[in-house]
C-alpha cells in the first residue's frame, strides 16, 4: 500500500509539473513572441509584417488553450461517474472530429495568413496570387500529411476504444 | 482538515473487503484479482479529488470498480472468469430470497451456475455482481447510470437467461425475489 501510495504521488507531481510547465512556457512564449513579432522597435519591420506576426501569435494563443483544455479533459477521467455518463464521456473523448478541431483549423489559416503577409514586404517582384501560391505549396502538403498522421493515430489508438465504449454504452441502453 | 493521503487510506481500510469481493467476481486467480485490485486503487486515487460526498461511498467506491472492470480492454475482460465463493450471502437473490432449501440447491450447483455466468456478457456479469453484493435495484441503477426500471427489466432478463441456461425446473419454484418484475 506504501509503495502504491507513493508511485501515485509522484504521478500526481509528475502531472502537475507537467502541466505546470506547459502553462509557464505558453504564458512565457506568447508575450516573447508578441515582443519579437508585433512590438519590436525597427524601421525595417513594416506594419503588414507586424500584422503576419500577430496573426503567428494568435494561432499561438489558440493552440495554447486548445492543448491546455486536451489535456486537462485527459487528465480529469472521472471513475466515479455513473457507468453510462462514464462511457458517454469516453465516446466523446475518443470520437475522431471534435469541436475543437474547427478551432485548430481556424488557428492554422491565422499560420497560413501570418506567413503570407510575412513575405509580401521581401517577395519584390511577386503577384499577391504568386505569393499566396508559394505559401500554399508548402503548407498544405505540411497540413494534410498532419491530418493523415491524426487519421492513423486516431485510427489505431483511439478508435478502438471509442468502439469498445460504445458496445458496451450500447449494450447497457439496449 | 483531512488531506488526500489520509482520506485515501481511510476509504481503503473500510472497503478493503467490498473491492476484494468485486475483484474476485472476475478474477480467477490470485495474479489477476490483484491486477483488478490494484487498479481499483488506482482509480479511486484519481477519483479522490471529485468526490463531493453526494452519493454514498459505497457507491462510489462500486461505480470506480465496475467503471475500472468496463474500462479493461474486451479481451482481457473477456478472458476474466467470473468467480462465486461458496459463502456468499446474496448468492440465492439471484433466484430466489426465500427458502433455506433452495438455497442449499442452488449451492450445489454452483459450478455449473458459475459456468453460466461466465457466459453472460460484460454488462450482464457488471449487473450480476453488484446484484449479488446486495444491492437494490434502485442502488445498482445509482451506480450504472440507468433508471430503476430499465435495472429490472435487465435483471430479469439474465434471470430470465439463466433459468433457461440450466434448463431444469428446480431453479424455478417460488420465485419472488425483490428485482423480480411484478
Amino acid at each position: 500500500m506504501n509503495q502504491l501510495l507513493s508511485q501515485l504521488k509522484s504521478q500526481d507531481k509528475k502531472m502537475w509539473r507537467m502541466s505546470r510547465n506547459f502553462r509557464v512556457f505558453y504564458w512565457i512564449m506568447i508575450p516573447v513572441y508578441t515582443f519579437l513579432l508585433v512590438l519590436y522597435p525597427s524601421d525595417d519591420v513594416v506594419i503588414i509584417e507586424r500584422l503576419g506576426g500577430g496573426c503567428f501569435v494568435l494561432s499561438f494563443v489558440v493552440f495554447a488553450v486548445l492543448f491546455s483544455k486536451n489535456a486537462r479533459e485527459f487528465k480529469t477521467i472521472d471513475y466515479s461517474q455513473p457507468s453510462v455518463q462514464m462511457l458517454e464521456s469516453a465516446v466523446k473523448r475518443y470520437r475522431l472530429w471534435k469541436p475543437e478541431l474547427a478551432w485548430a483549423l481556424f488557428a492554422i489559416l491565422f499560420i497560413d495568413a501570418g506567413m503570407v503577409l510575412m513575405r509580401i514586404p521581401r517577395a519584390e517582384s511577386d503577384s499577391l496570387l504568386m505569393i499566396i501560391l508559394n505559401v500554399q505549396y508548402v503548407l498544405v502538403p505540411l497540413i494534410t500529411g498532419s491530418f493523415v498522421v491524426g487519421i492513423i493515430w486516431w485510427y489505431v489508438k483511439h478508435k478502438p476504444l471509442r468502439d469498445h465504449a460504445l458496445h458496451l454504452l450500447n449494450a447497457l441502453k439496449e | 482538515m483531512i488531506n488526500k493521503e489520509e482520506q485515501f487510506k481511510q476509504i481503503v481500510k473500510d472497503n478493503e473487503e467490498r473491492v476484494r469481493r468485486i475483484c474476485r467476481y472476475y478474477s480467477n486467480c490470485n495474479e489477476e484479482s490483484k491486477d483488478m485490485y490494484q487498479e481499483i486503487l488506482i482509480n479511486i486515487w484519481k477519483s479522490l479529488d471529485s468526490y463531493r460526498g453526494e452519493a454514498a461511498i459505497s457507491t462510489w467506491i462500486y461505480r470506480i470498480a465496475i467503471n475500472t472492470s468496463l474500462s479493461m480492454s474486451g479481451k482481457t475482460f473477456k478472458q476474466l472468469k467470473f468467480r462465486v465463493d461458496m459463502d456468499m450471502q446474496h448468492l440465492g437473490s439471484l433466484i430466489d430470497d426465500n427458502g433455506a432449501e433452495q438455497k442449499k440447491l442452488l449451492e450445489k450447483q454452483l459450478d455449473r451456475m458459475q459456468t453460466q455466468i461466465n457466459q453472460l456478457t460484460i454488462i450482464d456479469k457488471a449487473l450480476i455482481s453488484l446484484l449479488l453484493e446486495g444491492l437494490s435495484s434502485k442502488e445498482i441503477a445509482n451506480v450504472v447510470g440507468l433508471t430503476e426500471p430499465n435495472v429490472r427489466v435487465k435483471i430479469h432478463r439474465i434471470k430470465e437467461s439463466l433459468r433457461k441456461s440450466f434448463g431444469s425446473g428446480d431453479l424455478e419454484q417460488g420465485q419472488t425475489s425483490e428485482n423480480e418484475l411484478p
